[in-house]
């Protein structure tokens, strides 16, 4: 990873642009001042660092320029420059110096500000284009994200409109992510669907009989705590072939609901349970109703009793080939119990239960970790109900928006997706729309789609634009319904919708709300934010303050969350990479973990703003989200169950603040091992704002060594006894040096681990995957270290408080990453004042992150261009 | 230029009799099934003489192939020891023995200030510098480069393909603009577009839908040049590029709609079956190679870049050696020899590969040609040690293409030679004129036409 000082590519983006009417040299305080106390080593013979202010002063200012002089400017400002040995500059020529720099380059960026704006229109990235069609169109299980290319990413933030480019591909890309999701939303058929309620017992579901050995890897078929074993799968002595019991045929309707599935293994290949009897007959919503209970199976498999333990259960909808989507989860009883959920399904998706917690073997070794000497925990399945489709009114409300009550006729039945079957693309799935007056029909149609899809008042132009593509559909020969379709297919890949067009100088109420809208749910404005922004009601303070409350207690807001945090955190790259099978057996095929983790660290940012903490909770929190998966992660005892909440942490744990999430820790480090520069460089990046300057190309990197020969602390030592290297190292390496202490995944070691014979002891174990544990241990970790101002920490507990000293400085990097989302426009050296602020106006709230929200909102960089 | 000539009577072995083709064969007998016939048909089809002269510097049409894999092979194996054309071939390039005359090896090669790891995949065809650095942009790669001057002399003006690719941030294509061009994925679809005759109905259908497509792309084009008289340079600029990218689409449908209407290549075999799962890496890779090479054998496209993310690749299936970890993991061996092992079979596999590619190029005949001599293969990688990061020292194998080979052009480990070079030659070796690309400072030395 390659970091540039932040002030030097925000200076040089933002700057590119500016005009100058007068191209003219700095004015003579800054020339005086180089001569005097910066000319013996930047002048333009030495030129250290290779910067040469000498002729730099001389020529008249550019934006290339300008990137350098904001560079001198901090450096002078902060002290760094010129060096402690020389002699210090008088105060009042200092003051000059800088202010007349800053001056400068403010009145040149305030007239750029004037005449263009901070902030460039924009088009949508791809996470606001899907929300925002999934609202317009109601269909809140759309998925188009992923059909759309990746956005790029500038100054940390997908929402940059200088990056946000557009590519033929990209608008080939929209135009069917487009009509793909306007079909979606038209009915699949003329009836309205029936709504069951159906129950499916595990016994039988071909899905729940799995008889490929192992034991482990069997279900074990039991009626209460009774288990019929000439109906457990095994192996026939004469053929050595695996028995098949049918469940079936032996399922009695007296005792069914006593009837249960066991499960001594998570499901995986080959043991893939899935209500398989159910298939969503039409995409909606359902209500899943699951009943099971925990068991105890005994070591030799031949009888159950009652279970020990809580379990916890995740659901998966599936569909071939293993298409899986997440759809919520809870925990089993020694006891039966029922668990609901409701949730939107595909047609045609069936239903995976998971038993997540237990072992996912894997051959050679089959080992289980939950074996003790009397048996192993099992998950009980009984029976899933589903109730569905939930339907509120048919068609529903994306159909009536497309087509009003104009008359429906069924999709010819050969085309017609079967139950069990996806879709076929291209085919179409769903009705026929047929109109009496199709000219007056599309164009009444037409006016009212465009004025709820366009964010700003539509222009009778742009009407007729696209009645004119309906109507000259019609004429090609296209029937009503594909007609109308590729009007609105225009309208949501035109720039009307996909761009977002702001005036210079002060938004409007209805730029404003769409700003508000993107920031806090990333999608369009709703209607009363609609309302408010048409009678320019929210323009007033109180209301626009009442409005940010509103978007935040919704749902919604975890959208922005979600949104934000891939980005400030690196959230999205959470599955960049894998923990090294070797070293970290225990990780492995662990989905609930891996699901954990970065929910762990959004509804940790939730719960700062619904409880409306203090900045200094993100480095040092007296809770933490957990759920047992997590708490087993960081050793933290009596945390049970599926679900994550706020869990309260003892004064001295090492947990505590997002540094020791694991999901910071998993994104910061590579799967096998973990650097200090790597971590040390993220941490002040995202946690402190400051940016490093990328490595200088000639210096070999260090290499991470899992040999266990030599730990990466003694690797750095060597590097940073350069002085050339130790510059930067100096400032990165402590918060790395602090993290040491935790591993690829964020759980805490006192020693690094190794493969390989010249490494410590053996650790035995047996992992996840059902490995027997190869590692070994390596060196003892040492995580403390010095700030480059010479306090020292032990580790992770003392680096925290260093951090907590002055928490004006997380405070202020929260406010500059929230105004780059929430602006889609970098930081500019005239911003800060703006910055300093907020800032002043928080500080009573000890910078509460809400606090900080609503300051930003009423700031005049958000309420501007 | 004459009628392409699948000489037969070379093909002949080839020719599968039995009813069902294993899914590794299929395409090697696709590519000779072409009825010669319909070959003569197609040949009008190709612009007129001025286009057709235009694009043979030498009368000979030529092609590219540019490979990377982003994870690079173990370079102690890769290497030569010496030099020149009397170099003794290590241990990956004895794979190759047979081939010694028609490619050389660089070493001491790369990209200048293409640094970042991982991310520099992306500059391996474009060699923009600093692609992990804050601030990046890319710029044109070599395949949209040659695209766009030669490519409307084919059905297709490039193909973009990949394996295991993730998609939408990784990619060798690039347009000028530095916007990403996803890559493909599935043989199939390739393969369906370049080879399957739609019916009369179909053609007429997908013409149709073609122009209520320009239809569409009109209306949005027009709001964007209504908007653009009410904005500021700035945000003007934002819609430029908007109506830029409307008014490309629209020339490609325009190009599609004239294709549609002429006949494509036919072939006996049957639409590939792709590989289910990403374990199944060099099956995936194997099938690409036979499907370029099938692009060019019917003139469908002259440009191809294949970019195998092996960095996104999970532990991949291998005959004769257990794979245990994810390829990007066992890249990070950390010196193990568990590992190493592991990625020396896995590099071998690639070697194999390539030298079936090259047997099978060179068992087509073009003219007097065979057609590894008219088609410019680059192999290489972004990465010199995966496990490192390092983006110097690149391992790089060119093959035919007309060019004298046979050597180990080696060149200074500590201050590498620049690659753009490289590309410089294959651009004129491609009847194109151009005198830099990138960071290029001439053309590659020490490396003739043949």
């Amino acid at each position: 990873m390659i970091l540039k000082p932040a002030y030097l590519f925000l200076a040089a983006t933002v700057l590119a642009r500016v005009s100058f009417a007068t191209p003219a040299p700095m004015p003579a305080p800054v020339p005086d001042f180089i001569e005097a106390h910066c000319a013996n080593c930047h002048d333009d013979v030495t030129k250290e660092g290779n910067l040469d202010l000498i002729t730099l002063s001389a020529q008249p200012n550019s934006p290339q320029s300008f990137a350098t002089w904001a560079k001198v400017h901090d450096r002078v400002r902060t002290g760094e420059m010129p060096p402690k040995k020389r002699e210090r500059p008088a105060p009042d020529a200092l003051e000059a110096f800088i202010g007349t720099i800053a001056q400068s380059i403010t009145t040149s960026e305030q007239a750029e500000v004037a005449t263009g704006g901070r902030a460039v229109n924009r088009r949508l990235n791809r996470y606001e284009y899907e929300n925002t069609v999934r609202d317009l169109l109601s269909l809140p299980y759309l998925s188009i994200k992923e059909s759309i290319p990746q956005d790029p990413t500038a100054h940390g933030f997908n929402k940059i409109g200088e990056a946000l480019d557009v590519s033929h591909v990209q608008m080939a890309r929209y135009l069917r992510a487009a009509e793909f999701s306007l079909r979606e939303a038209i009915a699949p058929q003329v009836a309205r669907p029936e709504t069951t309620i159906v129950r499916y017992h595990t016994w039988l579901q071909p899905g729940f009989v799995k008889t490929a050995g192992p034991d482990v890897r069997r279900t074990f078929p039991i009626v209460g705590l009774e288990l019929p074993t000439s109906l457990v799968a095994g192996r026939d002595p004469k053929t050595g072939a695996n028995t098949r019991p049918n469940l079936q045929a032996a399922s009695q309707p007296e005792r069914r609901e006593q009837e249960a599935v066991v499960m001594l293994m998570s499901t995986y290949e080959p043991a893939e349970i899935q209500f398989n009897r159910f298939r969503a007959p039409v995409t909606g919503r359902y209500r899943l109703r699951f009943s099971g209970y925990t068991v105890w199976m005994a070591p030799n498999f031949k009888s159950v009793s009652r279970g020990r333990r809580t379990e916890p259960v995740t659901v998966y909808s599936d569909t071939s080939p293993r298409l899986l989507r997440k759809l919520g989860g809870f925990d089993f009883e020694p006891d039966p119990t029922t668990h609901e959920i409701e949730v939107w399904l595909l047609a045609g998706e069936t239903i995976r239960p998971d038993a997540a917690r237990l072992v996912r073997s894997r051959p050679p070794d089959f080992k289980n970790p939950n074996l003790e000497v009397d048996g192993m925990p099992g998950v009980a399945f009984q029976w899933m109900e589903a109730e569905g489709p939930l339907i509120d009114t048919w068609p529903g409300a994306g159909h009536r928006l497309l087509f009003g009550d104009l008359t429906i006729s069924d999709p010819d039945p050969a085309t017609k997706p079967q139950a069990g079957n996806r879709p076929t693309p291209g085919v179409r799935s769903h009705v026929a729309v047929h109109s009496a007056d199709p000219e007056k029909d599309a164009e009444r149609l037409l006016r009212n789609f465009m004025t709820r899809a366009y964010r700003n008042p539509v222009a009778e132009g742009d009407v007729a634009r696209f009645l004119d593509v309906i109507r000259g559909a019609l004429k090609m020969g296209f029937d009503f319904t594909d007609a109308v379709i590729a009007g609105y297919t225009g309208v949501l890949a035109s720039p009307g919708f996909l761009y977002i067009e702001q005036q210079v100088g002060k938004l409007s109420a209805l730029a404003l709300a769409e700003r508000l809208s993107y920031f806090l749910w990333n999608t369009a404005p709703d209607a009363e934010l609609r309302r408010l922004a048409e009678d320019g009601s929210l323009l007033r303070p109180d209301v626009l303050r009442t409005q940010v409350e509103r978007l935040l207690e919704h749902p919604h807001a975890r959208r922005f969350v979600d949104a934000f945090l891939d980005y400030w955190l690196d959230l999205r790259k959470i599955n960049d990479s894998g923990p090294d099978a070797e070293l970290y057996p225990e990780y492995q095929l662990d989905d609930l973990l891996t699901e954990s983790l970065p929910a762990e660290t959004q509804l940790f940012f939730l719960e700062l703003i619904r409880k409306n903490l203090g900045v200094r909770t993100l480095v040092a929190s007296d809770f933490a989200m957990l759920n047992e998966r997590l708490a087993t992660l960081y050793a933290i005892p009596g945390v049970s169950g599926y679900p994550i909440r706020p869990v309260p942490l003892d004064p001295d744990s090492v947990r505590g603040g997002l540094l020791t999430q694991g999901s910071i820790l998993k994104v910061t480090a590579n799967g096998t091992t973990t650097s200090p520069v790597m971590r040390g460089v993220w941490v002040m990046e995202r946690l402190l704002g400051k940016h490093t300057p990328p490595p200088p190309t000639a210096v070999p990197a260090v290499e991470s060594d899992i040999r266990g020969a030599t730990t990466i602390r003694e690797q750095l030592e060597k590097h940073r006894s350069e002085e050339a290297c130790n510059v930067c190292h100096r400032i990165i390496d402590p918060a790395g040096f602090a993290l040491e202490n935790f591993d690829v995944m964020g759980a805490w070691r006192g020693h690094y681990r190794a493969v390989g014979e010249g490494a410590g002891d053996r650790v035995k174990g047996i992992g996840h995957d059902g490995y027997v544990f190869k590692f070994r241990l390596g060196p003892e970790v040492d995580a403390s270290g010095a700030l480059p101002d010479g306090r020292t920490f032990k580790d992770i507990r003392e680096f925290r408080k260093l951090l907590l000293e002055d928490e004006s400085l997380l405070a202020r990097n929260l406010i500059q990453q929230l105004i780059v989302y929430a602006t889609g426009a970098p930081l500019r050296f005239s911003d800060r004042p703006h910055v300093t602020a907020i800032l002043e106006r928080s500080r009573d709230s000890h910078y509460s992150v809400r606090q900080l929200i609503h300051e930003i909102v009423q700031s005049e960089i958000f309420l501007n261009k | 230029m004459k009628p392409s000539s699948p000489a037969a009577a070379v093909s002949a072995p080839y020719v599968s009799t039995r009813q069902t083709l294993s899914r590794r064969r299929f395409l090697r007998n696709a590519g000779i099934a072409l009825s010669l016939p319909l070959l003569d048909s197609m040949q009008p089809v190709f612009g007129g003489a001025a286009a057709r002269a235009a694009a043979m510097a030498d009368g000979k049409p030529r092609r590219m192939l540019a490979i990377c894999n982003n994870l690079g092979l173990l370079p102690d194996y890769f290497f030569p020891q010496d030099t020149g054309h009397g170099y003794t071939p290590s241990p990956y390039l004895d794979l190759l023995r047979e081939h010694r005359d028609q490619f050389s090896v660089f070493s001491g090669v790369s990209h200048p200030d293409v640094d970042g790891g991982h991310p520099a995949d992306n500059c391996f065809l474009t060699a923009a510098p600093h692609p992990g650095s804050g601030g990046f942009r890319n710029t044109i790669s070599l395949d949209q480069y040659m695209a766009e001057r030669i490519g409307h002399q084919t059905r297709f003006p490039s193909l973009n393909l990949g394996v295991n690719v993730q998609q939408g941030m990784r990619s060798l294509s690039w347009t000028e603009s530095g916007v990403l061009i996803p890559c493909e994925e599935k043989a199939s679809d390739v393969f369906k577009r370049m080879f399957i005759q739609g019916t009369v109905a179909e053609t007429e259908h997908q013409v149709r839908k073609l122009e209520l497509g320009q239809s569409i792309l009109d209306a949005v084009g027009d709001q964007a040049r209504s908007l653009q008289r009410k904005i500021g340079s700035r945000d003007r600029e934002r819609l430029d590029q908007y109506f830029t990218s409307v008014r490309e689409l629209e020339q490609r449908m325009t190009a599609s709609k004239e294709w549609e209407r002429r006949p494509k290549p036919s072939v006996t075999a049957p639409v590939p079956l792709d590989p289910a799962s990403p374990r199944e890496y060099m099956e995936k890779v194997r099938l690409m190679y036979d499907l370029a090479r099938l692009a060019f054998e019917t003139d469908s496209t002259r440009v191809v870049a294949l970019l195998l993310d092996s960095v996104n690749s999970p532990a991949i299936e291998l005959d004769g050696t257990s794979v245990s970890d994810g390829y990007h993991n066992l890249s990070h061996h950390g010196k193990s020899e568990a590992k190493l092992s592991q990625l020396k079979a896995i590099d071998e596999w690639h070697m194999k590969l390539l030298h079936g590619l090259f047997t099978d190029l060179k068992a087509v005949r073009e003219d007097g040609d065979n057609l590894l001599d008219r088609t410019m293969i680059l192999y290489g990688s972004n990465l010199g040690n995966a496990h490192a990061h390092t983006t110097t020292n690149l391992p790089t194998i060119f093959a035919g293409g007309g060019f004298k080979h046979g050597q180990h052009l080696a060149f200074d480990r500590e201050r590498n030679y620049p690659l753009p070079n490289l590309f410089v030659s294959m651009l004129q070796r491609m009847g194109i004129e151009a005198d830099k690309f990138a960071s290029s400072t001439g053309t590659m030395r020490g490396l003739d036409f043949a």
